[in-house]
């Protein structure tokens, strides 16, 4: 994720988060109303339920305001690193439960090219386009496991039960998913100095 | 698994897919971290599969979230960073709590007809609330509109009984513009906003408000003219 946004006053993401690691609570404000909906939207895709994703949503952008000062850009955008946080949170929540509850209508829109909305007629940027328009080329079946592990944190033996086919099967469909898909973001997916990712 | 060596030779590239997207078992994962830490190029195309895998989650649509979440958001933040969001907000309880009687009063939601005795005001004596309107879809009544003059104004939505949509735009018309407010989540056909009004749209003209599900059909209109 390579977006670097600015908002109305000016003020970057990354901009935001330094202000934030110094106590500055107008940024605090403004990176919270900046991402609120993203964050709450995810969570909700990925839980369902709205008491639930409220909650998580909120951890997840006082996370990004208690760990605003270790925030490293060159690891990669704000907004990947909130929407990263927001995952792992709502996916720790669904393990509680002790069994994966999978929205099939969910996963459907998710990976519908097709269900193009106002809001990203009106305001998408350059690389939600670009990712929905890459996923669209993908075998259904290659879609559907990277948005299993991505939006679920299925692991590869999880989407072989989930889809009735052997590991290795499913672990070919992640591997050659997302090797198209950066194939197909090509330059949209800025290289960085990334040995691991704390928070995958 | 094998030490440092040149990108192409390197068995553990088969695997760095699975790691970026989250779904290698832990076994699989330390060996590949601990192979990460001496292969420059691993790292590097590591890195590009960790932006594209970032990318999908940027999928998940906006939603609004529902009213009293940056309230909430306060009482659990830290020390020197609490407060920030609390000016201006508060009104927004009160304006949501009144809603709540109004819905009660017209039989929609009784489950969330919660509010105490000592707030038993309508919705109409709320600070701020200029105009109400009813929502209504196919099948019947299905929540109740609010416009709040102030600054900002605001629409207040309350909704119940759209168990076919996941998730709403929300349109407001005033005669010359048709505006979306944004996209809010609705849980079992169920869901309530709170959402600033643009400038741009004054909240004496406006003249409907209307619900558009994923498909582009409007499920529910709140007419303010009537």
């Amino acid at each position: 994720m390579s977006t670097r946004r600015a908002g109305p006053d000016g003020r970057s993401d990354e901009a935001l988060l330094s202000a934030i690691a110094l106590g500055d609570k107008e940024a605090a404000v403004a990176f919270v109303r900046r991402y609120q909906a993203r964050v709450y939207g995810l969570a909700y895709s990925i839980l369902g339920e709205a008491a639930l994703a409220e909650d998580i949503a909120q951890e997840a952008l006082l996370r990004a305001w208690r760990h605003a000062a270790v925030y490293d850009p060159r690891r990669g955008s704000a907004a990947g690193w909130l929407l990263t946080i927001t995952r792992n949170l709502a996916v720790d929540a669904l393990r509680l439960r002790h069994h994966l509850s999978i929205d099939g209508e969910v996963l459907a829109r998710l990976a519908l090219a097709s269900t193009e909305s106002p809001e990203t007629v009106a305001e998408v940027h350059d690389e939600l386009r670009a990712v929905r328009s890459a996923l669209a080329l993908l075998p259904p079946e290659q879609r559907r496991a990277l948005l299993y592990a991505a939006f679920y944190g299925l692991t590869a033996k999880e989407i072989a039960e989930e889809e009735s086919i052997p590991l290795g099967t499913a672990k070919t469909r992640i591997r050659s998913g997302l090797m198209k898909l950066r194939e197909a973001l090509g330059p949209l997916t800025a290289s960085g100095e990334a040995s691991s990712k704390e928070a995958k | 698994m094998s030490g440092p060596s040149e990108h192409g030779g390197c068995a553990e590239r088969t695997l760095l897919p699975e790691l970026a997207i989250g779904s290698l078992n832990g076994a699989e994962r330390a060996a590949l971290l601990a192979h990460l830490e001496g292969c420059q190029a691993c790292r590097n195309e590591l890195a590009e599969l960790l932006a594209a895998a970032d990318g999908l989650l940027l999928l998940a649509p906006s939603l609004e979230p529902p009213v009293g979440f940056e309230v909430g958001l306060v009482g659990r933040a830290p020390g020197r960073l609490a407060g920030a969001l609390r000016p201006g907000r508060r009104w927004l309880g009160r304006v949501a709590a009144g809603l709540l009687l109004v819905a009660a009063g017209a039989g929609i939601g009784g489950g969330l007809a919660t509010s105490p005795a000592s707030s038993g005001r309508s919705l109409r004596t709320e600070p701020g609330v200029v105009r109400l309107a009813v929502l209504r879809s196919k099948g019947g009544v299905s929540g109740v509109a609010a416009v709040a003059a102030g600054s900002p104004s605001r629409l207040v939505m309350r909704v119940s009984g759209l168990g076919q949509a996941y998730w709403v735009d929300c349109v407001v018309t005033d005669g010359h513009h048709d505006v979306s407010l944004g996209r809010f989540a609705l849980t079992g056909g169920r869901g309530r906003w709170t959402v600033r009004l643009p400038a741009l749209v004054s909240p004496s003209a406006i003249e409907s408000a209307e619900l558009v599900g994923p498909g582009g059909t409007v499920l529910a209109r709140a007419d303010f003219t009537r």
